[in-house]
């Protein structure tokens, strides 16, 4: 091989989910051109970008953090890191700002930093609502009153606020919400590489070493990207790459496996060609990528829903088992009559929800098995409102009336719940939903995700 | 995914995983239910919409995952 050739190392599928020391190190005497890594994603659920808290342990990401930091300075290569703090928002940016100076404090590094801010005004997306800017996705998509009743919007940047912190000469890139490849796509393209090798590249970089053909643990994954090809390898010795295992790869977190949505285009992999050129390094060739003509952003919103207690419990007793959706309806009748003794007629409004493990609490209304065969089920009882002393008041009423909700065929005082803790119920906080899709238009993606930077010298800020 | 070519194709040509049967299976209409056949890979992937946003209350399973489970109770016959 000759000509123009960029490599890259991913750190692993998510920061802060490890990887091994070995792995890095090895990928290191490759000669990488930079190292990315994703931190985020919407896997964990609508919660942290809701609440602003981020889902990886701050003593995990530290330790991948530190070793990507090491690595990248070291050998003076750009560090890219997307969708910081789980969710992409200001604060996720922040705290994972904050981890990068304490590292860079206790090494002494030296380093520009680039933060790219992810999260949309509501006033901005209100006005861009009004001229039609915005087109929801899904049904219902963030609309005008979605956007009105979200806690915290982000949108979803493409390679443009990648591609103008590196040619400002940023060392280590911490962005808010980020497409997975755009981390991996930004510098390949910028470098001259043809933007389906780099889209595709990326996709497979994105989740580290999941494209191998048995994941033993998160770890690194190396590409090596010409002008109209790509080859891919783990960087544990213990893994390997196969045809089938990196074109697999691309069936994930995607409902149409042969085009993949960038915020920048289309990449579409349906006549891809996958070759292996060593027991573990596989090429790949033949993928194509349209350029949209008005990039765009998917818009991602929280809705604060309410304050949530839940208990947990099983029952034991066949009985009560063969009867447990009758059950389940007299206990939700008995508790809105204890509710409204309670409080009066100034009840509050909640949410009752009973969950049947053993029956159909994986499934809900797919489960095709209607008859329950275990000789014990369990019970998760959730209560959702607009505080949480009435969640833990109206889940203590719960707790009363279905440890002793009679059936017909016991006579007496019965307990037909085995409750698992004391105090038996637990506060579960805010929780939050999802405000549906949209995506916005883009036309200058720097103007939706701007970008500041901060130099470090000897692990000290300097303005 | 299949381990070979030979029982993809064989799923393939009994209609195993067709939109019909899957949505059977789960109780949806079939025409909800996206199914890609992928021969170079011998994996058929069969999507279709939640009825619950992810994390909202009363989604069951957040991450999706255990949502193929009633598949594995399915047969493709292995006759020549």
């Amino acid at each position: 091989m000759s000509g123009l050739r960029v490599k890259a190392i991913a750190g692993n599928g998510v920061l802060g989910s490890g990887f091994r020391e070995s792995s890095l190190s090895r990928g290191m005497t490759l000669g990488p051109d930079f190292i990315g890594c994703d931190a985020g994603s919407t896997d964990p659920g609508p919660y942290y970008l809701g609440a602003g808290r981020t889902a990886f342990p701050k003593v995990a990401v530290k330790r991948d953090l530190s070793l990507l930091m090491k690595a990248a300075r070291s050998n003076n290569i750009p560090l890219i890191i997307g969708s910081a703090g789980t969710a992409g928002g200001r604060p996720h940016v922040e705290s994972l700002k904050e981890i990068t100076l304490e590292i860079a404090s206790e090494n002494k590094m030296s380093f520009k930093l680039a933060l790219i801010d992810a999260e949309q005004d509501k006033s901005t997306l209100t006005e861009l609502w009004n001229r039609g800017k915005i087109t929801p996705i899904s049904d219902p998509g963030l609309d005008y009153e979605a956007i009105q009743a979200s806690e915290r919007i982000v949108g979803m940047m493409g390679a443009d606020p990648f591609v103008y912190a590196l040619d400002q000469k940023a060392d280590i890139i911490i962005a808010g919400r980020s497409s997975d490849c755009a981390i991996y796509a930004a510098l390949p393209i910028m470098r001259g590489i043809d933007p389906a090798v780099a889209w595709h590249a990326a996709k497979i970089l994105e989740c580290g070493a999941a494209a191998a053909e048995t994941r033993s643990s998160p770890d690194c994954l190396f590409a090596e990207l010409e002008k109209t090809a790509f080859e891919v390898e783990p960087l544990s010795e213990e893994m390997i790459c196969t045809p089938q295992s990196v074109a697999a790869h691309s069936l994930y977190e995607n409902a149409n496996p042969f085009e993949l949505i960038e915020p920048d285009g289309v990449l579409n992999i349906a006549d891809s060609q996958y070759q292996a050129v060593s027991s573990r390094r596989v090429r790949v060739t033949n993928s194509s990528f349209k350029p949209k003509t008005v990039k765009n952003a998917k818009l991602e919103g929280a809705v604060f829903l309410g304050y949530q207690s839940i208990i947990i419990g099983g029952i034991r007793d066949p009985m009560i088992i063969d009867q447990i959706d009758d059950w389940a309806g007299r206990l939700k009748k008995r508790l809105k009559s204890r509710v409204h003794d309670v409080y009066g007629k100034d009840s509050p409004a909640y949410h009752f929800n009973i969950a049947i493990y053993g029956k159909d609490a994986v499934m809900g209304d797919l489960e095709p098995i209607k008859k329950i065969t275990s000789h014990e089920i369990g019970l998760v009882l959730e209560i959702t409102s607009d505080t949480q002393e009435i969640s833990n008041t109206i889940i203590s009423l719960a707790r009363h009336q279905a440890l002793h909700l009679p059936i017909p065929e016991w006579s007496g005082l019965i307990t037909g719940v085995a409750c698992r803790h004391s105090p038996p119920f637990l506060e579960r906080g805010k929780v939050y939903k999802f405000s549906g899709d949209s995506l916005m238009e883009t036309a200058n993606p720097l103007d939706f995700f701007p970008c500041r930077f901060l130099n470090i010298i000897d692990g000290t800020e300097i303005n | 995914m299949f381990e070979n070519s030979n029982m993809f194709n064989k799923c393939l040509e009994q209609s195993i995983l067709s939109a019909e049967n899957v949505a059977g299976i789960y109780g949806i209409a079939p025409e909800k239910i996206s199914t890609f056949a992928i021969p170079l890979i011998s994996t058929i992937k069969i999507s279709f919409p939640r009825a619950v946003s992810q994390g909202d209350l009363g989604d069951p399973d957040n991450h999706g995952g255990q949502q193929y489970a009633p598949l594995l109770d399915l047969e493709v016959i292995d006759g020549s």
